[in-house]
């Protein structure tokens, strides 16, 4: 068995039945990584302590001690998700060597469930982009090809499972973060719904908006890897009152569900022609599978991106606030300084996305402004969210591209904000609604993925993923790229 | 229309440095984006109220002390004697 | 010439454990720098405000004292703008121009019969505390302790109608018994309330005046404003619209020395923290368990206790004191006495301590006081010479009487006579002491009382057991 492109779940079963040892398994990973990395850079740093741990694991299997539902497996977590003692950058010069005194909860339960951490990866600088271009510490690589963008801002995350470095990865996901990378490298990726998995250690960025979220190669694995972290959390206020559970019960099928596909995200000018002969294909697919598919418009989707980029700014421009070298974080001594200037220059070690974005969030908050832009903005959400309800009264799913073109060039649209924006037209209702969403690979158009999204409504994860593992298991796709 | 002396204010408030060249980029830059923002205004919002999550008061923490004893000042760089050394406001 | 004053007053929530957000203890004083600080309170890049709920059950009774209308659901903002005591560069707070998010609003109390609107009462986070080495000129650098970050503060914001610098001293001293009452707040802890204000004179502009270090002195602080402002009106100067620190060394209101720039807090709803519900039932069941407070405490003492209503409002006016009052009451039942003593001959103690507590004095002195008063064992001139003598050594009345050998009736002849008397006029006790040993304090009693208490209490003793004995022979 090939290790590096299996599923997390296989891996669980040959470590606990001692096909393999954990130590020889990520020994093998990391060999791996250092094979590939000069080509890929999913990696901002490896975990020191990851042989140890797996030694850790061989030993309580040899004991017979119980196990982890996740014992062994190499996990990758995106470097704006703190882990305690390992140095967390949110791929920024800000934080260049901060090192968190504490783990994000997500972090804890896999931790407890025996998960290895292998690495910290690559993202857009403080998640603000689509291509994971933003990174200060230079871009990762689409390895289906890689002179193309792997997407963002979880793109390290999306590039360490197709490049065989890890078996599952955690990302975040505040407008297409997770399912943009997931559709453009062959991978799975679910943003769940706001509030079922703890932001606690999420550095923040747009907090009304973004969320953690597992990514792997099946859908099994996805929803194994949801299993061991959503759920309430004392350590954040806007976690629902839900209880951790099972959501790998996923055989049922989506026989008699109606499904929608949104007609504005596979038909606009901006969608490429192949994209969207690929989701009327998966439509055809569903069918064969007992759903019924309906075309459904969606007409406030024209005002969503104004609406998330109004509140999505705006929200960094405070979270970011913090960022001043006086407590952590990259900081000279302040002695002599005029206190202004002190935070100037700290602050000079934003990269141009993340300060542009901050301006314009101190725009849209600004005296006189509140009323005209963020007051707006929230009202339009409302409508959003209105709208989908209503979708949802009618479907049970709705699908659609989850990118409206194919993985471009690097370089290629990195010097024009807004264009770049455009890219996440599809993605970002479901951030702006809450309701949950995930990508799977669909298809191939040469040598290059494409995305499928479903949406559930607020809270129909296991329906989600059942739907997504119906599909998967009539589709044959890679997903793991020849390096 | 966002002029360069409304960026420049904004990035103070921010506290952000723009040089001249930085400011002209930015300005250039964000213009087209607020612009973009202006499609907010194409829809009637006259009757919506902003739906929100509310939550009893119940949900929320107890009022007990816990002492952590951790290690959150190891990430403080510029520490004098327990404290924070920060810039002094002049 | 029309005055107009504005208050704006922050109070620590010292009955709290722990902080406003996080769970770090909120007792600050005393500790090491930065022994107080958590990940959360710190501001560390991840972490997630907890928002303590009985901070709001708290903040619901200041504003219920305060007859403020309390919403359904509260939400909390947040206020951006950088300075080296906030951790996020934003303070969590509460906010009404968008909507009334604050805990209350459109409250009033009376102030000498005249009223004095709330405009609103919010919860809100402390900042930490800057300190300078080697005094503020010479220093470099600021040094910053985070051990009162994140402490809960509520902030109440009164409308500008008070007229008078007298009244602003009435209204705190009244803020100060409610606060004490309510159990939230220890105002004699140092910083744990503190008070701006803003006056205009005449319509004119107005001045804000702040880093005033106690609430005493406010009123101080206000008479100089008031008068600096009306002297710029003689000389036809207009007053500009500014903030001014009071220098309580100098005694003035100064210009402030940074430059207060126009702010643009740019406040939003705090995206960490759902609306808060809070329901009739809470408020009900706050309304329910509130304390007694000092309006209806001053009433109860007026109607059932009989006391004058300037005693009364002296009394109230410290919840200790008041609580001391009610505790005497308990040993000895004339009310009125033991309130006329607080009030007068003890007050002066009182005032010089920080509270009536570390005094020698207990209740049961005072109600011991006044009993001997009242049954004309010892005069009143005696007795106030008694209280000196029982705050320096905290020692009960009858102690320091039996001590008090100058006055002492030890003449045996003198003492017989009297021992005489008295068995003469109460015979039933005496046939009573025949019978039961106890009953002779009674006769000692009697035998004090007609000496106005400077009968040796020893020697009268063995006269009356001797008497007793030559009866029953």
């Amino acid at each position: 068995m090939n290790v590096l492109a299996s599923n997390a779940t296989d891996i669980v079963t040959e470590i606990k039945n001692s096909s393999v040892s954990a130590e020889e398994y990520i020994s093998k990973v990391l060999d791996h990584v250092n094979k590939v990395e000069s080509k890929v850079h999913a990696y901002i740093s490896l975990n020191e302590l990851a042989i140890r741990r797996a030694r850790e694991i061989d030993s309580a299997v040899r004991k017979g001690e119980k196990l982890g539902r996740l014992a062994g497996v190499a996990i990758a977590i995106k470097d704006n998700i703190c882990t305690r003692g390992l140095k967390t950058t949110c791929a920024s010069k800000m934080l260049e060597d901060y090192i968190p005194p504490y783990s994000a909860t997500v972090i804890e339960r896999l931790e407890k469930e025996g998960a290895i951490i292998v690495g910290k990866t690559n993202l857009d600088e403080f998640a603000m982009g689509s291509t994971t271009e933003f990174s200060r510490f230079g871009e990762s690589r689409n390895p289906w090809d890689t002179g193309r963008v792997p997407g963002g801002s979880s793109g390290g995350s999306a590039v360490a499972l197709a490049a065989g470095e890890a078996a599952l990865s955690l990302g975040s996901d505040t407008g297409g973060s997770i399912r943009c990378p997931a559709s453009f490298c062959s991978t799975v990726g679910l943003k769940p719904t706001y509030g079922l998995v703890s932001r606690f250690g999420l550095i923040s960025f747009a907090n009304s908006l973004e969320l953690i979220g597992p990514m792997g190669r099946s859908v099994y694995d996805v929803a194994l890897m949801l299993s061991c972290i959503a759920g309430r959390d004392s350590m954040d206020h806007t976690t629902l009152d839900i209880d951790p559970k099972d959501y790998t019960s996923l055989k049922q099928g989506v026989k008699g569900a109606k499904i929608g596909l949104i007609k504005e995200m596979i038909s606009s000018d901006g969608v490429d022609e192949h994209v969207s002969k690929s989701i009327h294909d998966a439509a055809v697919k569903f069918e064969t599978l007992g759903a019924t598919i309906e075309e459904v418009s969606m007409s406030s989707l024209q005002y969503a991106l104004a609406s998330y980029y109004t509140i999505a700014m705006a929200e960094a421009s405070s979270n970011l606030a913090r960022y001043d070298g006086i407590r952590y974080g990259t900081g000279t001594n302040p002695e002599g300084f005029e206190w202004n200037s002190y935070y100037t220059k700290m602050r000079s070690n934003f990269g141009d996305e993340a300060k542009r974005r901050i301006i314009i969030g101190t725009y849209v908050l600004s005296s006189g402004y509140y009323g005209k832009y963020y007051l707006k903005a929230q009202k339009v959400r409302t409508l959003i969210k209105q709208e989908i309800s209503s979708l949802f009264k009618r479907f049970n799913l709705l699908i659609a591209p989850t990118m409206p073109m194919l993985p471009f060039k690097i370089g290629e649209k990195n010097f024009d904000p807004l264009q770049l924006y455009m890219a996440d037209i599809n993605t970002v209702p479901a951030n702006l609604a809450g309701i949950p969403s995930i990508s799977i690979p669909c298809a191939f158009k040469d040598g290059l993925p494409i995305g499928l999204q479903i949406m559930g409504d607020y809270l129909s994860e296991e329906l989600l993923l059942r739907a997504a593992y119906a599909f998967e298991e009539v589709t044959d796709v890679k997903k793991v790229a020849d390096l | 229309m966002v002029s360069k002396e409304e960026v420049k204010h904004l990035a103070w408030l921010a506290r952000i440095e723009l040089d001249d060249k930085e400011l002209e980029v930015y300005t250039k830059q964000i213009e087209p984006i607020i612009n973009y923002f202006d499609i907010l205004d194409k829809i009637s919002l006259e009757d919506v109220q902003v739906s929100q999550r509310s939550v009893s008061y119940t949900k929320f923490r107890d009022d007990i002390a816990k002492e952590l004893g951790d290690n959150t000042l190891s990430v403080v760089k510029n520490i004098k004697e327990r404290f924070v050394k920060a810039p002094k406001m002049v | 010439m029309s005055i107009k004053i504005g208050l704006e007053i922050h109070c620590q929530l010292t009955g709290l454990q722990s902080k406003l957000f996080c769970a770090c203890p909120s007792d600050y004083r005393g500790k090491p720098p930065n022994a107080n600080v958590c990940p959360v309170c710190l501001g560390l890049p991840g972490t997630l405000p907890l928002l303590n709920k009985k901070a709001l059950e708290y903040a619901v009774m200041i504003a219920l004292a305060l007859n403020c209308k309390i919403p359904d659901t509260v939400m909390f903002y947040r206020k951006n703008y950088f300075y080296p005591d906030l951790p996020k560069n934003f303070q969590i707070t509460q906010y009404n121009s968008h909507q009334i998010s604050s805990i209350g609003s459109e409250g009033a109390v009376e102030v000498d019969h005249k009223k004095v609107r709330i405009r609103r009462v919010q919860l809100e986070e402390d900042p930490g505390r800057l300190v300078y080495e080697g005094g503020m000129e010479t220093s470099l650098y600021t040094l910053v302790d985070y051990n009162r970050a994140g402490v809960a503060l509520v902030e109440i914001v009164t409308e500008p109608d008070f007229e008078d610098p007298k009244d602003v001293r009435i209204f705190l001293n009244k803020l100060t018994s409610v606060l004490e009452h309510l159990g939230v707040c220890d105002t004699k802890l140092e910083g744990a309330v503190r008070c701006d204000a803003n006056v205009s004179l005449a319509d004119g502009k107005k001045v804000e005046i702040k880093n005033v270090g106690s609430f005493k002195e406010v009123e101080k602080a206000l008479m100089f404003e008031i008068s600096r402002q009306k002297s710029l009106g003689i000389k036809g100067i207009e007053v500009k619209a500014e903030t001014r620190h009071w220098d309580d060394v100098r005694r003035i209101t100064i210009q402030s020395r940074t430059k207060e720039e126009e702010q643009d807090y740019r406040y939003f709803p705090e995206p960490d923290i759902p609306a808060v519900s809070l329901g009739s039932e809470l408020i009900n069941s706050i309304t329910e368990k509130m304390p007694e407070l000092p309006d209806a405490r001053k009433i109860r003492f007026i109607e059932k206790f009989g006391l004058s209503e300037q005693t009364a409002q002296v009394l109230i006016d410290s919840k200790e004191m008041a609580d001391f009052f009610e505790e005497s009451i308990k040993a000895y039942s004339n009310a009125r006495e033991i309130a006329n003593w607080i009030v007068t001959d003890m007050k002066g103690f009182i005032d010089e301590v920080d509270s009536i507590n570390s005094l020698e004095i207990k209740p049961a002195h005072i109600a011991e006081l006044a009993k001997l008063v009242d049954q004309s064992i010892i005069s009143r001139h005696s007795a106030k010479q008694i209280l000196q003598q029982m705050v320096k050594s905290g020692e009960m009345p009858l102690e320091i009487m039996k001590k008090d050998e100058s006055t002492k009736i030890s003449d045996v002849q003198a003492l017989t006579e009297i021992v005489d008397e008295v068995f003469a006029m109460e015979t039933d006790a005496v046939q009573d002491a025949l019978k039961n040993e106890k009953a002779i304090n009674f006769l000692l009693g009697k035998v004090i009382q007609s000496t106005k208490g400077r009968a040796d209490p020893k020697l009268a003793t063995e006269l009356i057991r001797k008497k007793l004995a030559s009866i029953s022979v």
